[in-house]
């Protein structure tokens, strides 16, 4: 490509950019105008419309995303600057955009998937009243998680975070009538700001020690943090992180959140946002390399939250929870990739996960859909016959998140594996090996329960009695999954590894990124290649052992109720109830001395209940104070003063 | 010649008592008068130290005709509001009165 | 030669209100009247503030520097003319559901009010000062117990008047020892004295007494015990001025005070960790105290108490970036919460209560109004992308880099809880169903005005560089 070509592409590149996050936000607001407008459309020439602006936002998102990655080479990165934000004697910051390798990748990832999600939802929320208001909310989200991606500064990006977490807690109570539903969205919304204090905080002290929020500044100024406060900050963002993409301890929301409709439960809650915590972790990557013990601990709490989520899920029997288990485990994997240093393999297996999740989630909708909104696998059975279609994505699907060649997961999953494994660690010598071998029991256990759901879905005889064959699956609900599952099949080759002969593109493509990191290099490629089929073998005995316990001894399996180590499991560890026990425990132990006031206040789910109860406790106890008597106002006011008095003779 | 720490004196005296008036008195208009005291005693401060700098400064003085001003027209709004209540509760007793925060 | 041109804008409010009460005694008791009535004031407070936006660059000063109108007081005094504004529009639908006979004084009062807290302003003088800061406390006194027939007014206004009257009296004595220390009432000249004067007990005394009466004007815990039952009982639109228009002049008040006359380094020490302990201390009690309420008003006190709780943060760091970031977030903080009031009041006026039970289903019956509910309701709790995110971050970024750390913290903490009340509302308006579907009225000016409040809070939260361009003027003319 000659000079003048480029600068040219440079230019038009530059100027686009902002409508990746605008397309969707103009949707949004089409279709605002549209819900409140009374005129002589009905109702469904409404969601007709309604859907095709917002499909059309999608689409058009996903288009200059394409074509911004199109032109992306190793060393490009377009910066698009708005105006500036916020401007103080202190401290300036910009409204600017930013595209690098990392983020193009991201963003043509996220507005695909997208794109698929908005067309399938056309079909799924068919005969929804609330058909519009999906759609705005829809279209928010991608602005949001566009910005989120794009942005070129830490505060621009906390933005976008805040607003992803707004439009999923809007979506998992969408269905406001159910009170649980309710609940569910402000559970998630409360464990968020939790995790907001640690990125607020991260935000604070990145601020006060190089005075800048942007992330180039943050790249050249890395020599002015000490070892201690990086791994402080580290840790702060971590924080956050735990809470957005559900690690332990701050998982709790995300199993609840499926209260929403599928497809969202599919493009927030297992594609996109949940994964933002990884993408912020791997942002800031030159922070968390030059901190190993910040490292560590999210490596240890990566692996852990990827094997206790898989043996949760190895016991469910709700189709949406299993799934939902299932993205706490793989973002667990996608945290180890961070913790070991190996980052490129994170993002890829982000992608590869992105795709088959989603495909999963569609696949599920699917079942529910034409199955009255059943969701309970032991009430189905057999469906391989009634909707082979349905049955095919799903197998596809499933074999990728099994991690089976040649589908995408065992490529993005095998290089997390084989990086935590070849990976030194300089603090904990036997680490690497630990975290590989916990990896490789996270990986039965996952080829298990996946195998598990789709044998008690599809094969021996229908359960059910909901069956309707009337339905059919609308071209707009296929098309979409076939579309995932073809992508969770090929996705997974942009990271063929060199050991056996491929090209390792997404590492080379991503390097521009990492520059900062030495490439981390090894000769041991037979090792690696045996590895590999170790994985593989591991992921067949998952897929072999379900069968032979659910197709050869199905009905035994299913009725018995779950004994000894199986019901821990199916209580998922008592988690929840661990929460409530403990720190309820505490909070009415502190505010035992105010009377039992407001238990039956149920308003949100059992942990953020407790918290919040101890708070009213608190400012119930307050109200004592505040008498109401003019006498007693007055007598405070003085001691107020008065002890500032004392305070002030006692100090000189 | 009184010096001027015996004014001071004084008017820390007689602002206290307005304090302890102002506390102690359950009638609307008894906490009325505590706080004129108090006032009071904010004029008497002000002309001592206006003796003490040889009233070469008369702000002080001005300030304290400014002060009996405004405490008449508070005392004018005060007396109005307390006639009110007394229409509406039959009572003036300033503890009586807390229907709100409940 | 007396210049009256920095007395114009109040000189303007008095002669419409003169004009209202002649008005008020001429023609006969009508609804036309009312309706006219009601536009004279309007239009008067609209005269006055275009006075001061045309002739406000212009320094000038009136009464031999009694008044002095500075960039400060131009920004103080659109705050406040601007609520008063909207408090006039909320006081014409307040009348229409709660009646009295006397509705022309009413608006006189106002009017009144707003003069004084417009001169707290440009107040150079302590005189001058407590003189305009009494014209604005009586007259919200008899606002307050404005319903006569409503006990809850009733009380309202009596401890309003009786704990209003205490801490004026506290202030004075304060001030008694201030000027004895420093023979002087003039804001500039005292701080002049005061940079050779040692540290003596008449000054410190002097300043915890200052503090202790000035706190309870911006509702500072452990002074704000007034706040719930004064917000709770008064007219809603008398309890949106309270919150905004009173608590302003009592922010530009303290800033003369002690960032002008007490800012010496010697002083600075006593009063900037006195502040710092004010300010944890509402942002705790005011957060967590909101969250049980079920009175709307009630709840917004407790809020307008932490509030209040968070911009002192700016006063106590001392610097431009403390002062900027004050005057960021009093300028968001009156869009946010006199359009959160103007929505309160359109709506409680229609459904009879004040219960925030009964804001439920909101959005089936005034869409409008349920979107501008969510979105004050999340720029007070500080979330982005709105201004009160801005501004927030403005003040705890200007705590940390002070060496408030724990401040910024605990500020960042209890913003998060304080979501937990917001969320309450946004919840009842937006989520939850009810069997009402009547739809709620709403005027074009008050639409008006809603979108007006909800544009601001929107756009400052990305965009605040021509806000920021005026505040940095003001800021830098003020401290070099």
């Amino acid at each position: 490509m000659n000079n003048l070509e480029s600068t040219h592409h440079f230019l038009i590149a530059n100027t686009w950019i902002i409508w990746i996050v605008l397309a969707p936000l103009v949707g949004a607001l089409i279709n605002t105008g549209l819900f409140f407008s009374q005129n002589t459309l009905t109702q469904s020439q409404k969601q007709k419309i309604s859907a095709i602006i917002a499909c059309t936002a999608a689409g058009m998102a996903f288009l200059i995303s394409f074509f911004l990655f199109w032109h992306m080479h190793s060393q490009t990165i377009f910066v698009q600057t708005l105006f500036t934000w916020i401007n103080s004697s202190v401290f300036k910051v910009r409204f600017a955009l930013n595209v690098d390798s990392l983020s193009s990748i991201m963003i043509v990832f996220i507005t695909f998937v997208a794109f698929c999600i908005h067309v399938y939802s056309s079909g799924y929320m068919d005969h929804d009243e609330g058909f519009i208001r999906y759609f705005i909310f829809l279209n928010l989200f991608l602005s949001s998680m566009a910005l989120l991606i794009l942005s070129s500064n830490l505060l621009l990006m906390f933005i976008g975070w805040e607003g992803v977490g707004i439009c999923s807690y809007l979506l998992i109570s969408f269905w406001y009538q159910d009170p649980k539903n309710v609940q569910a969205g402000e559970k998630a919304i409360l464990l968020n700001r939790i995790g907001d204090v640690g990125f607020l905080l991260g935000l604070i002290v990145v601020f006060s020690t190089i005075h800048s929020f942007n992330f180039i500044d943050l790249e050249a100024h890395r020599h002015l943090f000490s070892p201690g406060l990086l791994t402080f900050v580290d840790l702060c963002f971590f924080w956050g992180a735990t809470a957005k993409s559900a690690q332990i301890p701050l998982y709790v929301w995300l199993p609840d959140a499926m209260a929403g409709p599928t497809p969202v439960s599919a493009l927030i809650h297992a594609a996109t946002m949940v994964t933002a915590g990884v993408y912020l972790l791997v942002r800031l990557n030159i922070l968390y390399f030059l901190s190993p013990e910040a490292s560590c601990v999210i490596a240890i709490t990566g692996v852990l939250t990827a094997f206790f989520a898989a043996t949760v899920a190895t016991v469910q029997n709700d189709m949406k929870k299993i799934l939902a288990y299932s993205t706490i485990s793989q973002l667990g994997y996608m945290m180890l990739a961070v913790g070991v240093g190996d980052y490129a393999s994170g993002i890829f297996h982000l992608i590869s996960h992105g795709f088959f999740k989603a495909c999963l989630f569609l696949s599920a909708g699917a079942v529910m859909h034409l199955l009255m909104q059943e969701q309970d696998i032991r009430k189905m059975g057999g469906l391989l016959k009634t909707f082979p279609l349905t049955a095919l994505v799903f197998l596809v699907s499933g074999l990728a998140l099994a991690g089976f060649p040649p589908f995408s997961g065992f490529f993005s999953k095998d290089a997390i594996l084989w990086g935590a494994f070849s990976h030194p660690n300089p603090l904990i010598p036997w680490l690497p090996t630990a975290l590989y071998t916990m990896g490789l029991i996270t990986a039965f256990l996952t080829a298990f329960y996946i195998s598990r759901m789709i044998i008690l879905i599809f094969w021996g005889e229908y359960r059910g009695n909901a069956l309707n064959h009337t339905h059919s699956l609308p071209w707009v609900m296929s098309v979409p999954m076939v579309i995932l599952a073809i992508g969770s099949l090929i996705v997974g080759w942009i990271g063929i590894p060199k050991a056996i002969g491929g090209k390792d593109w997404i590492n080379h493509f991503l390097h521009s990124t990492f520059f900062l990191i030495p490439r981390f290099t090894t000769n041991q490629d037979h090792l690696q290649v045996v590895l590999m089929l170790i994985s593989t073998l591991v992921s067949a005995s998952g897929i072999i052992l379900a069968w032979i316990r659910y197709v050869r001894y199905p009905k035994t399996r299913l009725e018995n109720q779950p004994q000894g180590f199986l019901k821990l499991l199916d209580h998922k560890y008592y988690i929840d109830e661990f929460y409530q026990k403990t720190i309820g425990r505490c909070t009415s132990w502190v505010a035992g001395w105010i009377s039992e006031w407001g238990i039956e206040n149920q308003i949100l789910g059992r942990l953020v209940d407790n918290i919040a109860l101890f708070f009213e406790k608190l400012s119930k106890g307050y109200q004592k104070i505040q008498s109401g008597l003019v006498r007693n106002y007055l007598f405070y006011m003085i001691l107020g003063a008065a002890v500032f008095f004392i305070v002030f003779v006692c100090n000189h | 010649m009184i010096p001027v720490q015996d004014f001071l004196y004084l008017a820390g005296l007689i602002f206290s008592i307005g304090v302890f008036g102002v506390l102690s008195r359950r009638n609307a208009i008894s906490v009325l008068m505590g706080i004129e005291l108090m006032l009071n005693a904010v004029n008497i401060n002000l002309l001592a130290f206006a003796k003490f700098w040889g009233w070469t400064t008369l702000n002080g003085p001005v300030f304290v005709v400014f002060i009996i001003t405004i405490a008449a027209g508070e005392a004018a709004v005060a007396l109005a509001i307390f006639i009110s209540i007394y229409r509406k509760f039959k009572d003036i007793n300033v503890d009586e009165i807390k229907y709100l925060n409940h | 030669m007396i210049r009256y041109s920095a007395f114009f804008p109040e000189l303007v409010l008095a002669i419409t209100a003169i004009l209202i009460i002649g008005l008020d005694l001429i023609f006969k008791k009508s609804k036309t009247k009312q309706s006219f009535l009601n536009w004279v004031s309007f239009s008067g407070v609209l005269f006055s503030i275009a006075i001061v936006c045309f002739d406000g660059n212009i320094l000038s000063t009136s009464f031999h520097q009694f008044l002095v109108t500075d960039p400060l007081a131009v920004f103080g005094k659109i705050i406040i003319l601007v609520s008063a504004l909207l408090t006039l529009l909320m006081t014409f639908r307040y009348f229409k559901s709660n009646t009295t006979e006397h509705q022309a004084e009413f608006l006189v009062i106002i009017l009144f009010a707003t003069i004084g807290a417009s001169a707290l302003t440009s107040a150079q003088e302590i005189i001058t000062l407590y003189v305009a800061l009494e014209t604005l406390t009586i007259s919200s006194y008899i606002l307050a117990a404005y319903m006569k027939r409503d006990a809850g007014s009733n009380e309202a206004g009596m401890k309003y008047l009786l704990l209003g009257a205490f801490s004026s009296a506290v202030l004075l004595f304060g001030f008694s020892y201030l000027y004895g220390a420093t023979a002087t009432t003039n804001i500039l000249k005292m701080n002049e004295r005061l940079m050779t004067e040692p540290l003596n007990a008449l000054i410190v005394l002097g300043i915890i007494f200052v503090i202790a009466g000035l706190s309870f004007k911006i509702s500072l815990a452990p002074f704000h015990m007034w706040t719930p039952d004064v917000y709770e009982g008064a007219p809603t639109p008398v309890t949106a001025y309270l919150s905004v228009a009173s608590k302003a002049a009592g922010f530009i008040a303290f800033i003369r005070i002690f960032l002008v006359a007490l800012n010496t380094p010697a002083l600075v020490h006593i009063w900037g960790g006195l502040f710092a302990v004010l300010a944890a201390l509402s942002i705790v009690i005011g957060n967590l105290s909101a969250i049980p309420q079920k009175n709307i008003k009630r709840m917004m006190a407790y809020s307008s108490v932490a509030q209040a709780g968070y911009i002192i943060i700016g006063l106590l760091v001392n610097n431009q970036l403390g002062l900027t970031a004050m005057l960021f977030y009093l300028f968001v903080y009156l869009f946010a919460n006199m359009g959160a009031f103007l929505a309160i009041v359109i709506v409680s006026s229609q459904i009879n209560s004040e219960q925030i039970d009964d804001f439920s289903g909101l959005w089936k019956r005034s869409p409008l109004i349920s979107m501008a509910l969510l979105i004050f309701m999340l720029s007070l709790a500080g979330v982005p992308p709105f201004a009160g995110f801005t501004g927030k971050w403005y003040l705890f970024g200007a705590a940390i880099q002070n060496g408030y750390l724990w401040l910024g913290l605990l500020g960042m903490i209890f913003s998060v809880i304080s979501l937990y009340y917001y969320l309450q509302i946004v919840r009842r308006t937006l989520v939850l169903d009810s069997p009402e579907n009547k739809p709620i009225s709403i005027s074009v000016i008050e639409k008006t005005a809603l979108i007006i409040c909800m544009l601001v809070t929107i756009v400052l939260g990305f965009y605040a560089t021509p806000l920021m361009h005026v505040i940095h003027r003001t800021v830098g003319s003020f401290m070099n």
